[in-house]
């Protein structure tokens, strides 16, 4: 019984396994493109130096991150509906994590040079704490899923994939150069837009009509409406601030070249989304369109933020970024790859073929 | 002794030769600038009128490129001057959003042409591949210069001795008595970084 249920599982996912496979190899022709030509390729220049690969690396680190965090607060018997899907949450994290890795290999431009943060780190570096984080939720998500749980074990995992959050928010706070980014509310944000993702990615998974769902759908009428808040006071308070370059660059964010992602992250990505779950999610249909414009909302929003920041130089004219066609395939790439993992191991990872 | 530099916005002229000889110098590519000159309106007319404002690194004393680097790539030097070692840059970038001066420039590729089309001209051909694609770099003092004895290519240049270079932590130096007797002052010294560049005029 059990063979002949996983064989129909494998008949079954094969079609999405080919599709996410060339999703892939769209990304990996993508970074052959980026490797061979250089970087002039993407549309990142010298002053948005940051677009739609960072937008995605923070984007799946922190879907990764999320979903450790409801794996813990089922153990924990927060949401204990959540428990049976463990598995299920970390292999969707480490996928994440993995396609997180993928993401910032392809943004920098010395790739196979990214080693040297084990050799020669330097610890007043928030990318080298990102870095020592993302790792280190790897390895605590691996143990999680693989190991006996124990109570210790849920709460490091939990701990480290929460701070994970924060040091990606406290990336763009420490930098001296961005004014816009100088605000102590981006990491309150990145870790709430890290739990909407994953809550947004359970609801993908398992719709709102089990137990699970229901937790997911509630998380996420919960915390969009406080990502709505927080943006808000974060545009009042930083446009009417005494910050004049942050003020200024705060404009062309809710006004200005890259406005557009921001209006699409706080309608299409907030209001929307929480009216369909809030009053249209008997529909399964309705409630899956809703996850899928939440996550699309915080990927704008990262982008819109990255952009936006740099986007008044010191002395210089307005600088404007979209990304490229070779950026768009390298983005696609990275999310096919993390969603491939995780049917990957659906599949073939012990404990998982059943369920 | 710390090096540093003064720069006289009312004698510099906008005419970009500073520009132009930093990239000969260092044969740096296209959009590509460790030096630059900008031009801003001030003031209305009739009494309107062009500003210059010559930005390089400012080899800050406490430099946030260095201490954002991951891999210490950005090192502060005993003679003040904030050097990039090109071989261990992973070019992340991180130090280009962290620099207020918006004075480092990522290397896209090494085979660009300032004429499109055209191929590169000898000199490109000679100059670029001392560069690394892929990594983030800036100006130097024309380090290689100063070891020679002589003065950094822009300052050389400058036809209206806009620019001052000398050693700071020597009182006596032109530098340090400009900085004293025309009041010189940094840009955005808010940003808390100690600027060795100052400006005066």
């Amino acid at each position: 019984m059990a063979t002949s249920v996983t064989m129909q599982r494998a008949s079954n996912d094969r079609p999405w396994l080919i599709g996410l496979g060339v999703l892939v190899g769209i990304g990996i022709i993508a970074w052959i493109v980026q490797l061979a030509v250089g970087f002039d390729v993407l549309g990142v220049g010298q002053s948005v130096s940051w677009g739609a690969y960072i937008a995605t690396f923070f984007l799946l680190a922190g879907a990764g991150s999320g979903l450790v965090v409801l794996a813990a607060s089922g153990d924990l018997n927060v949401f204990p509906d959540l428990k049976q899907y463990r598995s299920q949450l970390l292999t969707g994290a480490l996928a994440c994590y993995v396609a997180a890795g993928i993401s910032v290999l392809m943004d920098i431009g010395k790739p196979l040079r990214a080693l040297s943060m084990i050799y020669s780190p330097n610890f007043k570096s928030m990318f080298v704490w990102d870095f020592y984080f993302l790792g280190l939720s790897v390895i605590l998500a691996l143990v999680y899923m693989f190991k006996p749980v124990t109570r210790n074990i849920v709460l490091l995992a939990g701990v480290a994939s929460t701070i994970l959050m924060i040091v990606e928010g406290w990336i763009l706070t420490v930098t001296v150069g961005t004014a816009l980014w100088h605000n102590s509310i981006i990491p309150v944000v990145f870790l709430i837009e890290g739990l909407v993702t994953a809550l947004a990615l359970v609801v993908i998974a398992k719709g709102v009509t089990g137990g699970a769902g229901q937790v997911a759908r509630r998380g996420m009428l919960l915390l969009l409406p406080i990502l709505f808040v927080l943006s808000f006071v974060e545009m009042v308070a930083v446009l009417y601030g005494a910050d004049v370059e942050a003020a200024t660059a705060m404009k062309v964010m809710v006004a200005g070249s890259v406005a557009p992602w921001y209006w699409l992250a706080l309608i299409v990505g907030v209001a929307v989304p929480f009216g369909l779950l809030g009053w249209a999610y008997n529909g399964v249909n309705a409630v899956r369109v809703a996850a899928v414009l939440a996550i699309l909302g915080v990927f704008s929003a990262k982008l819109n933020l990255l952009v936006a920041g740099r986007a008044v130089p010191f002395m210089a004219p307005e600088a404007t970024y979209g990304p490229s066609i070779v950026e768009i395939g390298g983005v696609i790439g990275a999310l096919g790859f993390a969603a491939l993992l995780f049917l990957l191991g659906l599949r073939y990872l012990p404990g998982l073929k059943k369920a | 002794m710390r090096y540093g530099m003064v720069i006289s916005r009312k004698r510099c002229i906008g005419c970009d030769a500073c520009t132009v000889a930093c990239k000969q110098q260092n044969g740096t590519g296209p959009g590509v600038f460790w030096r630059k000159v900008i031009k801003q309106e001030h003031g209305t007319y009739p009494t309107a009128r062009y500003v210059f404002t010559p930005l390089l690194c400012n080899q800050c004393d406490e430099p946030p490129c260095r201490d954002v680097c991951p891999v210490k790539a950005t090192t502060k030097q005993a003679n003040g001057i904030v050097n990039v070692d090109a071989d261990k840059c992973i070019g992340c970038r991180y130090c280009q959003a962290a620099c207020p001066y918006g004075a480092r420039y990522f290397v896209t590729s090494t085979s660009l042409e300032y004429f499109p089309g055209k191929g590169q001209t000898p000199y490109e051909k000679v100059v670029y591949p001392k560069h690394q694609a892929g990594t983030v770099e800036k100006c130097n003092f024309c380090e290689s210069r100063l070891k020679a004895g002589q003065q950094p290519a822009c300052v050389q240049t400058c036809p209206a001795n806009a620019l001052t270079f000398g050693d700071l932590d020597d009182p006596n130096s032109v530098a340090s008595r400009l900085i004293t007797e025309r009041n010189a002052e940094p840009l955005r010294p808010e940003a808390g970084t100690k600027p060795r560049v100052f400006y005066f005029g």
